[in-house]
């Protein structure tokens, strides 16, 4: 209950952070511009239009995830709330998970918001054919005016692919939440920013680092080392089947790997939180 | 009356460039009911003692008992509330919303936190600006509204962190007035301060800390009590007045009076007497008194070689908590 209560006062108090809202309007500019870039085809548009906003929305949600967590806990303790609230009977885990799960709400409601300029965008897009000029029964469709039933199916379709590549990009921001707000227990919102980042990053990279690890040079040893710390960012990547479904297998369980990686963040963040608590338990105020 | 807060030993160390003592070795006594007065410098430790029995910091050595419960227990912070000192709230609150969110930490059902949060406005003089946002509020009214927070659950014992730092003097006597109001309720509470005449006048009992010990305990009377009552009286004879100075060294002239100091019980009663049998009419027999000030200054500047109020240097050096 306590964990609720002070959740949504966190989300609050994120909500009128101007970074954030920096970030925030930054991110909405950037959806606007690819909006407004040449493609040659539908088809490209639609690609290559769906893979820039989500990486936009990838890329902004985690500048705002790590900026959000980084401070959680450092600016409760600098602004002596934290005294305040302690004093009061709230357990330590209850305050830790309270203010992580602020967090995570703000990320959510951030990214949401994102999503839901890509979804209205990828609607309106739905009113074209959706392979070009190619088909000449899909262009006599749009020349003779929209069928609202073809947009329906259309944009429902878009929006549900949306819908599954903003879950699991939240999920993987969660994990970095987090990471942030337990390390935030031991180093200074700067270098915990760094740190989350580099943790982030080389997790996304871990395709690319697979090929040093056979290496049993001391460069091998220590990305071996990495690559077990590291959360694997890279497997909540779902670009290809949000981009391009038709070239995946067709038996291909696309919610079930989605729901599976949501899962695997979930226990991530569930550890890492496990952790904070211990440390915060007995961590001076 | 029981004992609120009982202390053994209570030591707080902390390493930065070296070990510091904050608190060395405290041992501390507070009754059920009374106000208790925490003095000492900046970096007395006084702050750290407060963060070691509210459990928000852990003691190297010691322990630490409040109203029975150990220091810092989730059963002991349903009971005592804190106020800390120049709080900081969430600004983006209204007055209104601040208490509701301290209202359910405390788990309290929302009628009873809403009858609660109103009239905890209207005690503090803040039940017009309910709906204004904190940041709106000027630093008197932050205090109050954490006076406000620290009472909504109806404490037994009350944690004051210089209460009435920056307020006009106004708000001052009014937080004056409320602190005492809480005493007339039963409420215990522990007052740490730099006001030294708000201390005097509300306090029951006062201790003195300085790097981290206790350096002087006592009620407040006795702790400034100079041990001399001030005998004024007129028509007496020289016969009589030669007498009295006898008996006490020396009598002046004021104001057509006679003043004579007496610096024992036995020489107050022989002096009375005097007075009486000349016939002489008795004024006033007053207590001589030191100001609180004064005391905690000559404690403070006796506490050892280096501690004296004025080296600036060497305090500022030593204390970081």
């Amino acid at each position: 209950m306590n964990t609720w209560v002070i959740a949504r006062t966190t989300f609050g108090d994120s909500l009128r952070r101007r970074v954030l809202l920096i970030f925030l309007l930054l991110a909405f500019v950037m959806l606007t511009l690819a909006l407004l870039l040449n493609y040659f085809t539908a088809r490209e548009q639609s690609t290559i239009f769906k893979s820039t906003q989500l990486v936009i929305i990838l890329i902004f949600g985690a500048l705002i995830s790590i900026t959000t967590a980084v401070y959680l806990v450092p600016n409760e303790i600098d602004r002596r709330t934290i005294y305040s609230v302690l004093a009061k009977p709230v357990q330590r885990w209850e305050f830790l998970l309270g203010k992580f799960l602020g967090g995570a709400l703000t990320v959510g409601f951030m990214i949401g918001l994102m999503s839901l300029a890509l979804m209205l965008v990828l609607s309106i897009l739905a009113l074209k054919p959706p392979s070009g000029a190619a088909d000449v029964q899909q262009l006599q469709e749009a020349s003779a005016g929209v069928n609202v039933k073809d947009w329906l199916t259309r944009s429902s379709a878009e929006i549900m692919l949306v819908i599954r590549a903003v879950l699991v990009i939240y999920f993987q921001l969660v994990v970095v939440t987090a990471i942030a707000t337990t390390l935030s227990l031991y180093l200074a919102p700067t270098v915990n920013f760094g740190v989350t980042a580099i943790i982030w990053i080389l997790g996304q990279f871990q395709d690319a680092l697979s090929g040093v690890i056979e290496d049993r040079t001391p460069l091998g040893f220590a990305v071996r080392g990495v690559s077990y710390v590291v959360p694997h960012f890279h497997d909540f990547n779902i670009m290809g089947s949000i981009i391009h479904p038709a070239q995946i297998a067709k038996d291909f369980d696309h919610w079930g790997y989605a729901l599976g990686v949501c899962s695997y963040g979930l226990f991530w963040s569930l550890g890492v939180l496990m952790i904070g608590v211990l440390v915060f338990d007995r961590k001076e105020v | 009356m029981g004992v609120a807060i009982k202390a053994e030993g209570l030591t707080k160390r902390f390493y930065q460039r070296g070990e510091v003592v904050a608190v060395d070795q405290l041992d501390l006594e507070v009754m059920e009911g009374e106000i208790f007065g925490f003095l000492g410098p900046n970096g007395a430790g006084k702050t750290t003692t407060i963060k070691m029995l509210l459990g928000l910091i852990f003691p190297d050595a010691g322990r630490a008992e409040v109203l029975g419960f150990p220091a810092g227990a989730q059963e002991m912070r349903r009971v005592v509330s804190y106020l800390p000192e120049n709080p900081y709230f969430y600004d983006y609150l209204t007055g209104g919303e601040l208490l509701d969110f301290y209202g359910r930490l405390f788990g309290l059902p929302s009628a009873e936190r809403k009858k609660r949060v109103d009239q905890l406005l209207d005690l503090v003089g803040l039940r017009n600006d309910k709906a204004k946002q904190l940041k709106q509020y000027s630093k008197g009214m932050m205090q109050r509204v954490g006076i406000a927070q620290a009472l909504i659950n109806d404490p037994k014992m009350l944690i004051f962190d210089e209460p009435t730092s920056g307020l006009d003097p106004v708000a001052h006597i009014e937080i004056r007035n409320l602190i005492e109001s809480l005493r007339d309720q039963g409420k215990t509470v522990f007052l740490s301060s730099h006001q030294l005449s708000d201390v005097e006048l509300v306090c029951d009992r006062i201790c003195i800390l300085n790097f981290g010990k206790m350096v002087k305990a006592g009620s407040v009377g006795e702790l400034t009590s100079q041990g001399r009552t001030e005998i004024t009286a007129k028509g007496l004879s020289s016969d009589t007045r030669e007498k009295l100075a006898k008996l006490a060294g020396s009598v002046v002239e004021r104001e057509g009076a006679v003043v004579v100091t007496v610096t024992d019980e036995a020489s107050l009663n022989t002096a009375v007497d005097m007075i009486r049998a000349a016939s002489g009419v008795l004024i006033s027999a007053i207590p001589l008194r030191r100001s609180l000030e004064e005391v905690f200054v000559e404690t403070i500047g006796l506490a050892g070689p280096g501690r004296r109020i004025g080296t600036m240097n060497t305090l500022t050096q030593d204390r970081t908590a």
